[in-house]
């Protein structure tokens, strides 16, 4: 144990801790605040893996961007907290946990497999994650790290990001066109629904 | 002193985070909390293929951007996704007044 683990299970701790406010907090603002609090903490992670750019980017697109869109809906819809219901779907928390509980069951064998199975099984060497030991950061790379990933971006994943240029498009095109209003002419009164043959 | 931390914190942690999201998909009715729940699980993702990309820049000696460009594109799908997912809210909550997801169940508007 030692200071940057100490330091790792300080963020790590938070980013659950935040995360499980996001899930179990009945009002949808305060989820949304404590999201971001596990934003910023994945992007203190991000910086301990030499990955200042995404560390960047996760601040400024999803604590940033994305939070606001969401806490804009919110307030727009002004949404309380849920009902408290009995009727439908009894037994939905306790089976969510259930299954929640095979999901990490899951994961935590089959990472615990691939770490202890270092002797055994030779085609696996590569995920010796005993030896792999992370240095932290030097702190001087962000430029060239910067120019690095860009020039890797246009030249060996030139298609996929013109892909996403078309996505963010369509996106922003579907959005608008779902969120409108419908024209005056064929509107109908507001909260009747419209009945077709 | 040494700064190592070993690799597979990161991927329990990235586990853990992952299951979180699912159980908030599994558990809640607000149908934001379930994109937000959809968000720390494409975190959770995020957080392993930076992991790996790291690491296996260093097992081979020079940096490695694969993993860190893939988790990039995982940013612009979120972003997308989450576009498209609060305008659809928005209009459902335009024709009903009730987003709830148990009520919600039929796609004709």
């Amino acid at each position: 144990m030692n200071v940057a683990n100490l330091g790792f299970f300080l963020v790590a701790g938070l980013s659950i801790v935040s995360a499980g406010f996001v899930i179990f907090h009945p009002n949808p603002v305060r989820s949304a605040l404590f999201l971001v609090v596990n934003f910023i903490c994945l992007a203190i992670l991000y910086l301990t893996l030499n990955a200042q750019l995404l560390a960047a980017l996760q601040v400024i697109v999803y604590a940033g961007a994305i939070m606001v869109l969401f806490l804009f809906v919110i307030m727009l819809l002004n949404l309380g907290g849920e009902r408290a219901r009995e009727d439908a779907l009894a037994g939905q928390k306790f089976a969510g946990g259930f299954l929640a509980l095979v999901v990490l069951g899951a994961l935590s064998v089959g990472l615990y497999q691939v770490v202890s199975a270092k002797e055994t099984r030779p085609v696996t060497d590569a995920w010796r994650l005993e030896q792999m030991r992370f240095q932290a950061p030097p702190g001087k790379e962000g430029e060239v790290q910067i120019a690095q990933i860009g020039s890797e971006l246009f030249r060996n994943y030139l298609y996929p990001f013109e892909l996403t240029s078309v996505l963010l498009l369509v996106g922003l095109i579907g959005a608008v066109l779902l969120a409108k209003r419908r024209l005056p002419e064929q509107s109908q009164p507001e909260g009747q629904r419209r009945d077709r043959p | 002193m040494s700064l190592t931390i070993p690799t597979h914190y990161y991927l329990y942690l990235s586990a853990i985070l992952f299951t979180t999201g699912a159980l908030g998909v599994l558990i809640r009715r607000n149908p934001i909390v379930i994109f937000m729940c959809v968000e720390l699980m494409l975190n959770a993702v995020n957080l392993t293929f930076i992991t790996f990309s790291t690491q296996h820049g260093l097992r081979i000696g020079a940096p490695q951007y694969d993993g860190q460009i893939f988790a990039f594109f995982v940013m612009v799908v979120a972003a997308a996704e989450v576009a498209v997912g609060l305008a659809i809210i928005v209009a459902i909550f335009r024709q009903r007044h009730n987003v709830d997801v148990d009520e919600v169940n039929a796609l004709r508007g």
